[in-house]
């Protein structure tokens, strides 16, 4: 985290999707709610970096995603949302003038709000698109609810982990 | 030209995200299977939208071809109504009922969904099904003439066997001058040509005489229009005459057609069934 060049973040990239896919897909909470991490990337994604080549990275990383699930283009463009939106909130919400922004700045609630509405405007593109009905609107909220709880605590242990709170 | 950069240099990462997200939903729709269909279901709409349109103009084009066989047919109606007796005082004619002032047919009318011509036995479709109170064995008349009998019926739809059948079609029709009658069939041949059997060869014949139906089969009523004798010459292995009849309703252009409904009909069946009891106990 503390020389991050294009090709760590590759790397980061690379750990992630493989642990999305061949760790994560295969657990089942439930019955039938898969957590979502790899959104991580976006989220924790160092500031005060190239704009443009973040929003492109994370579509790659959800077009890498679909490619293993075969469903083309729609983790791609939720994780191009909550990344641009990320660029939106703390463009509003801390003075620009200041390169000093960092999560070590924002309260605990605030950072967990952060994480748990990216996590849900997420799940939220991802599912709606994907089921692509409007007669089950209400079942896929249900789905999208749980699903963003459960990704969420996976989130804060990699949070965790990785000390993310003290270091971006 | 420079608005256009100072837009681009402003708003840079917006487009860019735009750019990404376009891209993104370029994937959706072109390879995702439920995307795909209602993609598919929503351009079908649109297309059957616009077409019904385009069919309800088309028809309206139609609309003379289908007033000239309106007219056609009041002319002829009219000359029935007036045009017999009573010629110097063609109104107000009372008309003695015997059946005692029942109405014995009514009329459904109908237009053809699909028709065929070509094949041995031809079918085709009206779109007046059960709801309208078509059943089979009902006649199907068109303005010119007859077209055929309903042989199945669903809610909205009916299938009616065409004259144009060899083996399934067999017409009471009678000669108009002479009132002789015989069976009309269909050899499947000439689909405007159908062929009158069974009038003895002693009644005189021209070309160009008028055939009728008879009204003995209570499916259509007595007197409709079916064609003119094209043709005749005597059948060696019968003695009975071979008459080609011209039919006068083109079978392979019927849009508007009449479904008859005969209000007597499960009454003459009753008689008609004693008929047979009675034949019945005779021979036993």
């Amino acid at each position: 985290m503390i020389s991050r060049t294009i090709f760590t973040d590759l790397l980061i990239m690379i750990f992630l999707v493989a642990l999305q896919i061949f760790v994560l897909n295969r657990i089942t909470l439930f019955g039938k709610y898969t957590p979502v991490l790899y959104p991580v990337f976006v989220m924790f994604y160092p500031f005060f970096r190239n704009k443009f080549q973040f929003l492109a990275l994370s579509f790659l990383i959800g077009l890498s995603i679909d490619a293993f699930l075969y469903s083309w283009g729609i983790n791609a463009l939720a994780t191009t949302v909550i990344a641009y939106f990320r660029t939106l909130i703390f463009r509003t919400s801390t003075d620009t003038s200041t390169d000093f922004f960092s999560f070590q700045s924002l309260q605990w609630t605030q950072f967990l709000l952060f994480l748990f509405s990216s996590i849900f405007l997420h799940q939220l593109l991802v599912q709606y698109i994907e089921f692509f009905k409007f007669s089950r609107i209400f079942e896929i909220l249900l789905n999208v609810l749980v699903t963003s709880v459960i990704s969420f605590i996976f989130i804060i242990v990699y949070a965790l982990i990785f000390k993310i709170k003290q270091k971006v | 030209m420079g608005f256009l950069l100072r837009l681009f240099s402003k708003n840079a990462l917006f487009v860019f995200f735009i750019f990404l997200q376009i891209i993104a939903l370029v994937l959706i729709f072109s390879k995702n299977a439920m995307q795909q269909s209602w993609l598919a279901g929503q351009t079908a709409a649109f297309n059957s939208w616009v077409s019904g349109y385009i069919d309800e103009g088309v028809s309206y084009l139609k609309l003379k071809q289908t007033n000239e066989g309106l007219v056609a047919q009041n002319k002829a109606l009219m000359l029935e109504l007036y045009g017999k007796q009573g010629a110097k005082n063609p109104m107000f004619r009372k008309v003695h009922d015997t059946l005692g002032g029942g109405q014995i047919y009514t009329f459904v009318d109908g237009e053809i969904v699909f028709n065929s011509i070509n094949r041995r036995n031809n079918y085709f479709t009206i779109n007046r099904g059960k709801r309208d109170g078509v059943f089979p064995q009902m006649g199907v008349m068109a303005p010119k003439g007859i077209a055929g009998i309903v042989i199945n019926s669903t809610d909205s739809y009916a299938l009616v066997q065409s004259v144009l059948s060899v083996n399934k079609i067999r017409i009471n029709a009678a000669l108009k001058k002479s009132g002789y009658f015989g069976t009309l069939t269909w050899r499947g041949d000439n689909s405007r040509v159908m062929h009158l059997s069974d009038v003895p060869k002693y009644v005189s014949l021209k070309i160009g005489d008028t055939i009728i139906t008879d009204g003995k089969s209570a499916i259509f009523p007595k007197g409709v229009m079916i064609g003119t004798v094209a043709g005749y010459s005597v059948d060696n292995q019968t003695g009975f005459w071979d008459i080609s009849v011209e039919l006068s309703e083109k079978m392979g252009a019927l849009n508007k057609v009449f479904v008859v409904k005969n209000l007597k009909k499960a009454e003459v069946q009753k008689i008609n069934d004693t008929m047979q009891a009675v034949i019945k106990k005779e021979n036993d």
